[in-house]
């Protein structure tokens, strides 16, 4: 679930859009993405046994057919460039609900 | 809070159907049509256009899932590849129209507007236009859960091929879809002949327009038809009915303080509960006496009279469960045979009674929220039940905000911004669900927890 519901009904944070241009950035220069490169961040809620209750999913479109999904246990307010670095040591996060 | 501003978005409009029942007719309709705007079209079936466009982009469905196996979180990668490759010729069109295969599931399309913060800055999903092939639905609608989802998402609705259609089964169609998807505007249409501004430009948080479609779409739904206030004399009197479209109607006649829409009005509600009773069996020729329960008129082929006896002068209200009209009842004074006739009287919107599981539910609250509270609830709800609420609309008062706040969702997926102030306009809040096994007593009684 997006980050949208949980956030003030005042409207959205610009903030939060600065944000998500900043982790795409950094996730961008992370991954060496080149251009064409599709990237969305998004800010979901999991309600499931063991799973926190924010993460931040990165995912990148570069080929068709293919996208990669990287998950970082933290609300999108709180990921860092060090977070986001640390993606190129992880393979994709498979999170799988029953 | 950022201010209200004009919405400098481009809006996309998303067409589905099952295929034949006319996508591409209207398709081609709006692209030869003189309308000044310059439209970006994608469409799932290459070569289908027969128009020359600049901006034709094929796409190839791919759906993916941000959170795995969460259909709530799955969103076209393919649209997203386009829109944002679109984009970047921003200049060039004013419009996007996406065109989507019969069988496609909409929910992916249209969450693939609401999922990523970036595409919700320059894209708006501005409506879904459903076109259904009026003559071939029923092979669909019964065992077809996209084309149930394709009706149930719509904005507006196309019944299209009306000439192939007698005109009461186009009725009969009209109320089914209406069942399903009360939010929607329905219009009949032959070769997809519609005025473009029914179609686009719909403008995706414009609640009023759906209100618009059902003034009672609001109101709550009530286990009676009719209420009518007479203020009359002791004696007795007969309820006199003709055979209509039910075996039995249940009714309650109870002693009001007054005749006052007030009295009346107060009576409602514990009503409400009385019809939901085990109720006394009334058959023709047998007495009915004002009393706070339910009793249950057992109508037959004939024309039927039962009596009334009211053992004092006074004021009462006789609730119905289906409009007096519709038996051609009549009150009577007895022994004269003068017709009583209400001093008020209120028609009220049913309780919808049909088998689809797809339904609509909309609640209409005066007053404010409490923005804590109500994100509690929504967070709970979308997380419970979001799989099953297809689409969400909603003007809100928040508490302390001067402007109204408006949204609209798709499953757990949400835009919503400030709009314009209440100004003079008594502060309220109205919320349309459309959905899968929705639950009208316990999405109203969580929203009125929400009031400030």
């Amino acid at each position: 679930m997006p980050k949208h519901i949980l956030s003030s009904f005042g409207g959205r944070s610009p903030h939060n859009a600065v944000q998500v241009a900043a982790i795409k950035a950094w996730a961008r220069a992370a991954l060496q993405l080149d251009e064409d490169a599709i990237c969305m961040v998004t800010e979901l809620q999991c309600t499931e046994a063991g799973c926190p209750p924010l993460e931040t999913v990165i995912a990148v479109l570069t080929t068709p057919g293919a996208p990669q999904q990287y998950k970082i246990s933290k609300a999108l307010g709180d990921v860092t460039a060090a977070d986001v670095r640390s993606l190129l040591t992880l393979t994709p996060h498979q999170h799988q609900h029953p | 809070m950022p201010t209200p501003s004009a919405e400098t978005r481009v809006p996309v409009t998303i067409l589905t159907g099952f295929l034949g029942a006319g996508k591409t007719t209207l398709l081609n309709r709006i692209l030869t049509e003189q309308h000044g705007k310059r439209i970006a079209v994608i469409e799932n079936e290459f070569g289908e256009i027969g128009v020359d466009q600049e901006l034709v982009i094929n796409a190839e469905e791919e759906v993916f899932e941000m959170n795995n196996g969460c259909i709530c979180c799955t969103v076209r990668g393919d649209l997203i590849r386009i829109l944002s490759n679109l984009m970047k010729r921003r200049d060039r069109f004013d419009y996007i129209l996406v065109e989507t295969t019969g069988l496609a599931d909409p929910g992916p399309v249209a969450q693939t507007f609401f999922v990523d913060d970036e595409m919700q800055a320059q894209v708006a999903l501005d409506g879904i236009v459903t076109l259904v092939d009026a003559k071939h639905i029923w092979e669909h609608i019964d065992d077809s859960q996209e084309a149930k989802e394709q009706v149930a998402f719509a904005d507006v609705i196309l019944l299209n091929k009306t000439d192939l259609v007698a005109s009461a089964d186009l009725d009969r169609l009209e109320a089914r879809l209406k069942a399903m998807n009360a939010a929607a505007q329905i219009y009949r249409t032959h070769n997809a002949r519609v005025d473009l501004d029914r179609v686009l430009h719909l403008g995706g948080f414009n609640l009023d327009r759906a209100l618009s479609v059902d003034p009672k779409f609001l109101e709550p739904e009530y286990p009676f038809e009719w209420s009518g206030v007479y203020t009359l004399a002791a004696g007795d009197y007969a309820l006199e009915l003709e055979p209509g479209s039910d075996p039995s109607m249940d009714v309650v006649l109870l002693p009001l303080p007054e005749a006052s829409s007030e009295a009346l009005e107060a009576s409602k509600m514990p009503t409400v509960l009385l019809f939901s009773e085990v109720p006394q069996i009334v058959h023709p020729g047998e007495t009915i006496l004002p009393a706070q329960r339910l009793m249950q008129l057992q109508l037959d082929e004939r024309a039927m009279r039962f009596l009334v006896h009211l053992p004092q002068a006074g004021t009462y209200a006789l609730f119905t469960e289906h409009k007096p009209e519709e038996f051609q009842a009549r009150f009577l004074h007895l022994p004269s045979g003068i017709m009583a006739q209400p001093m008020l009287q209120h028609d009220y919107k049913p309780d919808h009674q049909h088998d689809d599981q797809v339904s609509s539910v909309g609640i209409n609250l005066p007053g404010d929220l409490d923005e804590k509270r109500l994100n509690a609830w929504l967070r709970d709800l979308l997380s419970t039940k979001g799989t099953d609420i297809f689409r969400m609309k909603g003007v809100l008062s928040i508490k302390g905000k001067k402007h109204r706040f408006v949204f609209q969702g798709v499953h757990m997926l949400f835009d919503g911004r400030p709009d314009r102030p209440w100004g003079k306009e008594a502060r309220h809040n109205s919320l349309i669900f459309i959905g899968r096994h929705l639950d009208r007593a316990a999405l109203t009684a969580g929203f009125k927890e929400c009031l400030a």
